[in-house]
């Protein structure tokens, strides 16, 4: 590429202009830009008095010149009334207008941001509430579990023992009640732990829940902020000011020391190529 | 509106009769510097903005400011509540010997500074942008890679060349020519003679701007006991006062010493300060004409260009041209007229030369 820019060089010193292909059009305009033709209204009445004329001719021979001419003024007269009562006027917002609907959209969105933010506030607080209850609540159960559990369990205990008193003493009885009692106990601590479970299963769950609405609101939240950014661009939308060139420049046929100022652009370029294409393109 | 309007949905129907779209092409000369940073463009726009950007602390001071990032004065303005970077150093990008944190923080500053300056040249959207940024001469590979990576976000090509030959390229001046370009990092020299200047033709010295102000530091802290004052107080003194004329207006200036608004004269330290850079400078100078052809040194020596924001300090001119005298046995030095644009003006200018099939190569 670059070889064949130098090769350029020495013969045209002017270049052409760079957007002379469809393709720069193409990204002007999106692939999905439809083309507005503009047609002078002379060039149009033109155009219907000769379709009229082309149309006519060879059906009525023997139609004058007048009034083949009056059926054409007809017609032009009649197609651009119709076209003007079919016409919708497009009028562009004005910039005062532009910029007091976006100061509109831009409170509104604030608003919505403000709302969201002490929603936000108000569910973090309540979330750390919650969370502080279920810990407490956890121990306190933990350690209401671990009392009355410990005591339930010295009465069962007691109780068996004075049942099997009553009974005759013997060696087998022993152990029989020995076997009895640790049946019960067990199976008594299981049904505690599986209430203990169960509670802090339903707590995670209300926290979870808690949590999710959190991971909602936040992302509510998030693009808010993002359209208010897109509008605080929008708000400083300027047209700009018009370069004084349509199209690319280069030096002149009539610049002073032409030739070294061209060796001076192709060096820059040669620089510039290593630099932000290794060299090659 | 005397013609018709009709809208057409289908494609072009008579294959070419309508004249081709036309894409205006806006080209801008961007002088990127430590202090200030300098665009002037193909629209008539002109701009200078202070090399600052700062971002918003915490959410506190974003929910005050009511901005994301602010720019030049309004962030030096706005400092305590900002995060300000000052992203270039000595003219580049600051690289090395930092936080990888630092570096990342610079990259984003410089991009938003490009952007920012690219912004306040008003491109319209249907335009191409073709930009020319000067940098200084010695500035290495990856300063410049990160420089062209900042801008190729804002524009459709952009191109780097040497700060000092832009000034000179932008006066038309290309033939034995000594170029001075005075910056807040670094003095830029540059020896003309008809081609591209190579490494040999420039230089690079720490003798600028932010030299200065660390020497008038030190000199306003000999002169004005007790007075307190922070570097950028320095800057703005030395902006407004600094010369290095024998014959000036006093510089009156007042500093707090403990809390109590002091006057001070400091026309003394100010001149002290403003004149350390004029040896060095005529230094290199002498080593760009020593190197030079010997038939050509003499109008070398008499085509001197004073350019760069630090150019501004009064009576830089006649002091150099005299330590020339002195060192050299003769020479003139050429204010240049617009030292705040010369670069972005010499920028403009190549961008505007530059050929159309180099700007499509690099897009």
């Amino acid at each position: 590429m670059f070889e064949s820019i130098r090769r350029k060089k020495g013969a045209a010193t002017r270049p052409a202009p760079a957007r002379s292909e469809g393709g720069g059009e193409e990204k002007l305009l999106g692939r999905r830009a439809r083309r507005l033709n503009l047609v002078n209204q002379a060039h149009l009445v033109r155009s219907i008095d000769q379709a009229v004329r082309a149309g006519l001719a060879g059906r009525l021979t023997e139609m004058d010149d007048e009034a083949i001419a009056e059926i054409a003024r007809t017609t032009q007269a009649e197609l651009l009334t119709l076209l003007k009562a079919g016409a919708q006027a497009v009028r562009g917002l004005s910039k005062e207008k532009f910029l007091e609907e976006a100061e509109r959209d831009r409170r509104r969105i604030l608003a919505e941001r403000e709302r969201a933010s002490e929603d936000l506030q108000a569910l973090l607080e309540q979330v750390d509430t919650r969370r502080r209850e279920m810990l407490q609540a956890r121990e306190e159960l933990e350690a209401e579990s671990r009392r009355s559990g410990d005591a339930q369990d010295e009465v069962l205990a007691q109780r068996i023992a004075s049942l099997f008193e009553e009974e005759d003493g013997a060696s087998d009885a022993a152990e029989l009640r020995e076997r009895v009692t640790d049946l019960l106990l067990g199976s008594v601590r299981t049904e505690r732990e599986k209430v203990v479970k169960a509670q802090i299963a339903e707590n995670r769950q209300s926290v979870e829940n808690f949590e999710r609405r959190i991971t909602k609101l936040t992302r509510s939240l998030e693009v808010t902020e993002e359209e208010l950014r897109r509008m605080a661009e929008r708000k400083e939308v300027d047209p700009g000011v018009a370069s004084v060139f349509r199209t690319v420049q280069g030096l002149n046929e009539d610049e002073d020391d032409l030739e070294a100022k061209t060796e001076m652009m192709a060096t820059i370029f040669e620089a510039n190529l290593v630099l932000q294409k290794g060299g090659g393109a | 509106m005397s013609d018709l309007e009709v809208l057409d949905n289908t494609e072009q129907g008579d294959g070419g009769t309508q004249a081709a779209v036309e894409t205006g092409v806006l080209y801008l000369g961007i002088d990127l510097g430590t202090s200030r940073t300098s665009v002037t463009a193909s629209n008539g726009e002109r701009v200078t903005l202070a090399s600052y950007v700062g971002y918003p602390k915490d959410v506190v001071s974003r929910k005050l400011l009511k901005k994301d990032v602010l720019f030049g004065d309004e962030a030096l303005q706005k400092r305590l509540s900002l995060n300000l970077f000052r992203p270039l150093a000595k003219g580049v990008l600051k690289f090395s010997e930092q936080t990888e944190e630092d570096y990342e923080g610079n990259v984003r500053a410089a991009k938003d500074l490009i952007r920012e300056a690219i912004r306040l040249a008003k491109p319209r959207a249907d335009e191409l942008v073709y930009a020319v940024i000067g940098v200084p001469a010695e500035a290495s590979i990856n300063n410049r890679e990160a420089i062209i990576e900042a801008a190729r976000e804002s524009v459709d090509s952009v191109m780097l060349c040497s700060e000092p030959f832009s000034v000179a390229y932008g006066l038309d001046m290309l033939d034995d020519v000594l170029v001075i370009d005075i910056g807040a990092g670094t003095t830029d020299l540059c020896r003309m003679h008809g081609t591209m200047p190579d490494e040999s033709d420039q230089l690079t010295l720490d003798a600028a701007g932010d030299a200065v102000d660390a020497r008038l530091e030190q000199e306003l802290a000999a002169c004005c006991p007790n007075a307190q004052f922070t570097r950028q107080m320095v800057k703005n003194i030395k902006e407004r006062f600094g010369s290095v004329s024998e014959r000036v207006d006093e510089a009156q200036v007042m500093l707090p010493v403990e809390g109590k608004p002091t006057q001070f004269d400091v026309t003394d330290a100010v001149r002290a300060a403003c004149h350390t850079i004029v040896e060095p400078i005529v230094e290199g100078l002498g080593r760009l004409i020593a190197t030079f052809d010997p038939e050509f040194q003499e109008r070398l020596k008499d085509r001197v260009l004073l350019a760069g924001g630090g150019s501004q300090i009064q009576g830089l001119d006649k002091a150099i041209e005299a330590q020339m005298q002195r060192s050299l046995g003769s020479g003139r030095v050429i204010r240049i007229e617009e030292p705040m644009y010369g670069g972005a003006n010499g920028a403009l200018k190549v961008a505007h030369d530059m050929p159309a099939a180099y700007w499509e190569s690099l897009r």
